[in-house]
C-alpha cells in the first residue's frame, strides 16, 4: 500500500536532510541507552501509526483514498555543561572550584533546548515547501500537514537526562486495490497436518474436509 | 556496642578499606569549593525503572561513602550541586572521572553510609 511507501520516503526525507544534527530510523527500537541519543545523536523515528480509509472516498474496486498519520518521535539526551577545567586541575583553589560548580548548565534545561530545536528543525523540513510531496511524485501526496507536536519531561535515565517528543504527520494518498488472492499451502503438509489438527466431524474421510483445510489453497 | 553501631563500625572496612574492601578513592567538592577525599565503593551501573515499568540496567555511577569520615555531608538542597571525582575503573592508577552529584541522594540517617548517584559532567562548548 501507499503509506508503506510514503513512509520509507520521509525516512529518506528526513535523513538526506539531517546533516549530522540528528539521526532517523523508520521503526521504533525497543528502548534506547541515553547515551545512544546523546547531543547530536539525537533519534528521529518515523512509523506509520494509522489511517483513515474514508467509504465515501472511492469505489470498491478502483483506488481509494487514504487519510495517513505518520507518527515521529523524537529522543534527545544531554549532560550537564559547564567549566570542567577547573574541576579537575588539582591546583585549583576554593575559589575556582566554586566557580566552575556555578557555572554548569543543568541537563534537564540542556536536553529540553535540544528538544526544541529538534522539533524546530523537523518541523521545517517537513513543511518546507519544496517538500510539500514528502519526497514522492508530485501529486502522490496532498493535505499534508503536521497536525500535533507533544513534548515530554525531561527524565534522568543513568548519568544523562532525556527527554522525549513527537508530532503527528498527515496527509492523504490514494491506495490503490490490487486483490491479494492468497497463497497456496504447501498440499503435502495440508495433508499431513490438515486433518489431524482440527477436530471436524467425520474426520475419518478427507473428502468430508473442505479443500482449504486439505491444504488446497483459499 | 549495639548492632548499629558496629554496622556503622564495620563500614572502615567494608566500604574504606582498599586492601580487605572495596575501598575506592572519592573526592568530592562541596558547592563553596571545599575538598574532600575518603575512600568509598564504587558502583559504576545501577538499576532503574523506566517510564513502561521495566527494570534496566543503566550506566550511572553510585558512590557510597562513611557519614562519619566526612566533614560535611551533601545534602539536597545544597546550591550549586556538589562535584565528586572516582576512578574509570576499579584498577589501580586508572584515570580520574567528573560528575556532578544528583539529587536525590541519602544522607545516611540509617546505618552511616552516604549513597550518591552520579550525572555526568561535560565542558561547555
Amino acid at each position: 500500500m501507499m503509506f508503506r511507501t510514503l513512509k520509507a520516503s520521509v525516512v529518506s526525507l528526513l535523513g538526506l536532510a539531517a546533516g549530522g544534527r540528528f539521526r532517523v530510523v523508520g521503526y521504533q527500537p525497543q528502548g534506547a541507552e541515553a547515551e545512544e541519543v546523546k547531543g547530536d545523536l539525537r533519534l528521529v523515528q518515523v512509523f506509520f501509526s494509522g489511517g483513515q480509509i474514508p467509504k465515501s472516498g472511492g469505489g470498491s474496486a478502483g483506488p481509494v483514498a487514504h487519510n495517513v498519520t505518520v507518527k515521529i518521535e523524537l529522543t534527545a539526551a544531554k549532560a550537564s555543561e559547564g567549566e570542567l577545567a577547573p574541576l579537575v586541575n588539582p591546583a585549583s583553589t576554593p575559589v575556582e572550584f566554586a566557580a566552575a560548580l556555578a557555572s554548569f548548565t543543568s541537563a534537564a534545561e540542556l536536553a529540553a533546548d535540544s528538544m526544541d530545536e529538534l522539533i524546530d528543525i523537523v518541523f521545517q523540513i517537513l513543511m518546507d515547501g519544496r517538500n510539500i510531496d514528502l519526497g514522492l511524485d508530485p501529486g502522490d501526496v496532498s493535505n499534508r500537514w503536521i497536525e500535533r507536536i507533544d513534548k515530554g519531561e525531561p527524565s534522568p535515565r543513568g548519568e544523562l537526562v532525556v527527554i522525549s517528543g513527537s508530532m503527528d504527520l498527515t496527509c492523504r494518498v490514494s491506495e490503490a486495490l490490487l486483490g491479494d488472492a492468497g497463497v497456496p499451502s504447501d498440499p503435502d503438509l495440508g495433508a499431513a497436518y490438515g486433518e489431524l489438527e482440527l477436530n471436524m466431524p467425520d474426520s475419518d474421510s478427507a473428502d468430508a474436509a473442505p479443500a482449504a483445510i486439505r491444504g488446497g489453497g483459499i | 556496642m549495639n548492632l548499629r553501631a558496629q554496622a556503622e563500625a564495620d563500614l572502615s572496612v567494608s566500604l574504606e578499606d582498599a586492601v580487605t574492601g572495596f575501598g575506592m578513592p572519592v573526592e568530592l567538592i562541596s558547592p563553596d569549593g571545599e575538598k574532600i577525599q575518603v575512600n568509598g565503593q564504587v558502583l559504576y551501573d545501577s538499576i532503574e525503572t523506566d517510564a513502561s515499568g521495566l527494570q534496566i540496567i543503566v550506566h550511572k555511577p553510585v558512590v557510597t561513602v562513611r557519614r562519619s569520615s566526612l566533614s560535611r555531608v551533601p545534602l539536597a538542597t545544597d546550591s550549586p550541586r556538589w562535584a565528586c571525582r572516582i576512578p574509570t575503573s576499579p584498577v589501580p592508577g586508572a584515570d580520574i572521572d567528573t560528575f556532578l552529584v544528583e539529587r536525590p541522594m541519602e544522607t545516611g540517617g540509617s546505618l552511616g553510609f552516604v549513597r550518591l548517584y552520579l550525572a555526568r559532567a561535560e565542558q561547555a562548548p
